[in-house]
């Protein structure tokens, strides 16, 4: 009874705490682009008794900055590159959570392939640059395509080896008995049983490269290529910082990721695999 | 329908031999057991009939065709997995139609199929029920309907009962058994449960650290064990044994004398006897006192103390004694087995 009467209201106070703690900046963030700019810097903050404008939203799609031209840059760079980290990374993740390596190779190469996630980005965004630019690729989506996805592949591939490594053997050895191949298996039966992990695998990495600014500022020069984060960082010049349109462009670039995570939600929730195989 | 012939089989995984120079022809409609404890080899035995195991050596006919280098879904085999290993996504309908729908089997014929299928092992009225929303049992049958829908060459069984209770095993073990004889299918069967190996088998293969121990029909296994591990292996309580010596046709040791042996000296030599060959009374040539005694129902299994052994013989069920009385045991002068205690071979005269 103790434990019950105390626990309750503890569990409670800190999911209400975290909530705050974790979308705070998220709702000042909106409440700000819809203030003009006095009410942007009043003291003290005005939360939400102000008068709301849609300047911003307005500034931010019909000045000379083309937002939503970088909008579709930033789709295409992130689902594409989003799509190849998966593939690559999901048939990585299988092969080292199923086949036998020789020696201790599967180790290694599983620490290997972590490990290149280990070091700061900005250590190989120089590198990268003159790697792309002797390949004509600079300012180009392609470039930050091929970058995002070998930073999402070592992700990909740890999330979905464990997933793999949850998913009991006997079941594609079973369908390959029946007279499936071992893809066929990995299709029909693997993969099917994974979508929770694939799901949560895949929010991932289009929050990663959807956010992502470092590569997006060295490797892109123009609208060709320029992703959200970098329009959005456009507000900030030398004389001024418009925290209206930042704001107001930051709240935009949030919204298809939301959309995503609510389509995808249901897959969240883990537990369709589990429990089936025992009697 | 098909015979199994394994020549020279051998496994290893890094250091460890798993299985080593295995031969052997399973017949036609044979219901053979491989029989050990655990880590004897049986498995990967099986698996490696299955092609989800390859051989470092040796080759595996089925049907007489070479099937060694083949991929499971070449060889024509069903498989019961000891977790049933039902795709826990797919309706129990579902599972069992899989096998046909990978085959490209039109979908009326599908239907038809499963429909005859799931008479035979009675899971009407279940068929749209995933498997986690099924008992034990049930699950079992839905695996052993997804095995027996494509009439294969082989069905291959991995401890397929280990997971059900007492009363559903005796229950399913029957039922394979007709079921089996039914189909007239070439089975093997990996246990490490004896009575499943004896009730059920035509022959039993005996395997101990990933070599055959013997060969034989469940009788001749327990009737005529080759060596000291089948012996003691076979037989629940297991045989009993006594080291000893043989002079003049006479075996004896600090307990035990027995006259009339018919073999010649030796040193060293294991004395072999099971329990219900042994006569528990009140006057015999063994001297020694009782340790513990347990009803079983049928019959009392006495475990009697002597010197440092302890042994157990059988008796009827109204034998009334109490924990440290004397005890007098003879035993069954025609059943009782000598083993070497080098090579652990039964000796034969």
């Amino acid at each position: 009874m103790w434990k019950n009467n105390f626990k309750k209201p503890i569990v409670f106070l800190s999911i209400v705490f975290a909530l705050i703690y974790t979308l705070f900046p998220f709702l000042y963030m909106v409440s700000v682009s819809f203030k003009v700019k006095k009410e942007i810097f009043a003291m003290p903050p005005k939360y939400f008794n102000f008068d709301p404008t849609l300047t911003h939203y307005w500034f931010t799609f019909f000045n000379q900055i083309p937002f939503f031209k970088f909008m579709i840059n930033s789709f295409i760079i992130t689902s594409v590159s989003t799509i190849f980290a998966l593939i690559l990374g999901t048939l990585a993740g299988y092969s080292l959570a199923r086949f036998r390596y020789p020696g201790t190779l599967k180790y290694h190469l599983a620490f290997w392939i972590l490990s290149t996630r280990m070091m700061p980005p900005i250590v190989v965004v120089i590198p990268l640059f003159l790697f792309f630019s002797y390949f004509n690729l600079v300012n180009t989506k392609l470039a930050l395509i091929i970058a995002y996805t070998a930073f999402n592949i070592p992700f990909v591939t740890w999330m979905m080896r464990s997933f793999f490594l949850d998913i009991p053997k006997e079941l594609e050895e079973s369908a390959m008995v029946d007279g499936d191949t071992r893809m066929g298996s990995f299709r029909r039966i693997i993969l099917p049983l994974a979508k929770p992990g694939l799901a949560a695998t895949s929010i991932f990495c289009l929050i990663l490269s959807w956010n992502e600014f470092l590569f997006a500022v060295i490797l892109t020069e123009t609208e060709i290529s320029n992703t959200v984060t970098f329009a959005i960082a456009l507000g900030v010049s030398q004389y001024q910082a418009n925290w209206g349109y930042m704001a107001a462009s930051a709240t935009i670039s949030v919204i298809p990721i939301i959309i995503f995570a609510f389509i995808v939600q249901k897959h969240l929730v883990r537990g369709l695999s589990f429990g089936a195989m025992k009697g | 329908m098909a015979n199994v012939i394994f020549k020279n089989i051998t496994k290893t995984f890094d250091d460890v031999t798993a299985v080593e120079d295995f031969s052997l022809e399973v017949k036609d409609k044979e219901f053979l057991v491989l029989l050990g404890p655990s880590g004897c080899g049986k498995t990967t035995t099986m698996r490696i009939v299955a092609g989800l195991e390859q051989a470092n050596s040796g080759k595996v006919l089925i049907d007489n065709n070479d099937v060694t280098g083949l991929a499971p879904k070449e060889r024509d085999i069903a498989m019961v997995f000891q977790s049933y290993a039902l795709y826990p996504h797919m309706t129990v309908f579902q599972n069992i139609e899989y096998p046909l729908k990978i085959k490209n089997i039109p979908k009326e014929k599908r239907r038809d199929q499963v429909n005859k299928t799931v008479q035979k092992v009675q899971l009407e009225g279940l068929l749209k029920r995933l498997p986690k929303q099924l008992s034990g049992g049930q699950q079992q049958r839905v695996a052993l309907a997804r095995a027996i829908i494509r009439n294969p060459k082989v069905f291959l069984m991995d401890e397929p009962l280990s997971n059900l209770d007492a009363k559903l095993r005796v229950e399913m073990r029957a039922k394979l058994k007709n079921l089996q004889n039914e189909l007239g299918i070439t089975t093997i069967y990996v246990t490490h449960d004896q009575v499943e190996a004896m009730t059920l088998a035509d022959r039993v293969v005996i395997m101990n650290n990933a070599k055959i121990s013997q060969v034989s029909s469940p009788k001749e296994i327990y009737n005529n064990p080759k060596n000291l591990f089948v012996a003691g292996f076979v037989g629940s309580p297991p045989m009993n044994f006594m080291q000893g010596e043989i002079k003049n046709n006479k075996f004896f040791n600090n307990y035990i004398s027995e006259d009339n042996i018919q073999i010649s000296d030796r040193n060293s030599v294991i004395l072999g006897v099971r329990p219900e060959d042994i006569n528990v009374a009140q006057e015999g040539n063994i001297k020694g006192e009782v340790y513990s005694f347990e009803l079983t129902g049928d019959s009392t299994y006495v475990t009697v103390k002597l010197g440092d052994d302890l042994i157990i013989a059988k008796t009827e069920s109204d034998y009334k004694t109490s924990i440290g009385s004397p005890i007098a045991l003879s035993l069954n002068k025609n059943k009782i087995y000598f083993f070497d205690t080098k090579s652990e071979n039964r000796i034969i005269e």
